[in-house]
């Protein structure tokens, strides 16, 4: 395949290039700054990660410290309002071996929009520990 | 592959490299250095790596277009009126920025070859940029294919509408 089928392009193209060429920094100093870069990203790069891993933590943190606090604050009815609902819905699924698991994912849902407590997050932390009490 | 070998084969490409870079950060010699050294700064970082399916030459120069549009897009919003302004750097009276860059930062060139590169930029960015790998850097069209990340039939098309504009441009201005 013979792309450089124009003689004319080509003498110009080779002009510029032979003008452009000398201009180039040389190769050395610019390399040498971009191994300085690296290594300075690369010295910067583990407090950062340090740094990322300490925020998620906090955030853990955090989210278990609202979810303890708001369980505290609502533990009871929810409790036994998911205990009814349960013994309800194992009646009415006796016989279906898919009843177990049709209560797990039906409950929380039901639960919420039929309860009257007004504490949407204190319900939420009660279903989810109900679900995983053993 | 050890370093020593990485840098005498980045070095043997260098001039080269250059000057793609210098056609992607469009003659500004400054940003083209600093698209080059980032490109560098990438391999040493172990963020590369050439898996032999084309030529290094070939990678390398696809490697650098896409950190010279990087740089040259980091550039530009750096350099935005709205960033100028939060940062409280825009003067009064100051007159918004011509995007081409100035013109003590371009690479000198004669006449001819200023005259060529002023013809290549007027061109769409690919047909331009397929016609400087095939003559300037005189890759084939399928190596300068994928240097630009498109398909050979895509390639020929830029480079058949590219080389037929250049060339009736350049006869206009032969004309007397």
């Amino acid at each position: 395949m013979n792309e450089k089928n124009d003689p004319d392009l080509q003498r110009r193209f080779s002009a510029w290039r032979e003008h452009e060429f000398p201009q180039a920094p040389e190769f050395g100093p610019v390399w040498r700054r971009a191994q300085r870069r690296a290594e300075v990203q690369e010295t910067s790069r583990r407090p950062r990660a340090r740094l990322r891993l300490a925020s998620a933590g906090v955030a853990v943190l955090a989210v278990v410290a609202v979810g303890l606090f708001t369980r505290d604050l609502s533990w009871r009815r929810p409790i036994n309002a998911t205990a009814e609902h349960a013994d309800a819905s194992s009646a009415l699924t006796q016989d279906d071996p898919t009843g177990p698991q049709l209560l797990l994912w039906t409950a929380p849902t039901d639960f919420l929009l039929t309860s009257d407590n007004d504490d949407p997050v204190g319900q939420i932390a009660s279903v989810v520990s109900a679900l995983l009490r053993p | 592959m050890n370093l020593d070998d990485v840098s005498h084969q980045l070095a043997a490409l260098h001039a080269e490299a250059f000057g793609w870079a210098l056609y992607c950060c469009r003659g500004d010699h400054a940003l083209a250095e600093e698209a080059l050294q980032n490109a560098y700064v990438k391999w040493l970082e172990g963020r590369l790596r050439h898996d032999g399916a084309s030529s290094l030459k070939t990678w390398w120069l696809g490697v650098i277009r896409l950190t010279a549009h990087e740089e040259f897009r980091r550039r530009r919003i750096r350099d935005s009126t709205l960033l100028r302004w939060l940062r409280g750097s825009l003067a009064e009276d100051e007159e918004p920025q011509d995007p081409a860059p100035h013109p003590a930062r371009c690479a000198e060139l004669d006449e001819e070859s200023a005259r060529l590169r002023r013809l290549l930029a007027r061109l769409p960015a690919r047909q331009g940029e397929v016609l400087h790998l095939v003559f300037y850097e005189g890759l084939t069209l399928a190596d300068a294919a994928a240097v630009m990340g498109v398909g050979l039939g895509s390639a020929r098309k830029y480079y058949d509408l590219g080389k037929s504009r250049l060339r009736a441009w350049l006869e206009q201005e032969n004309r007397p």
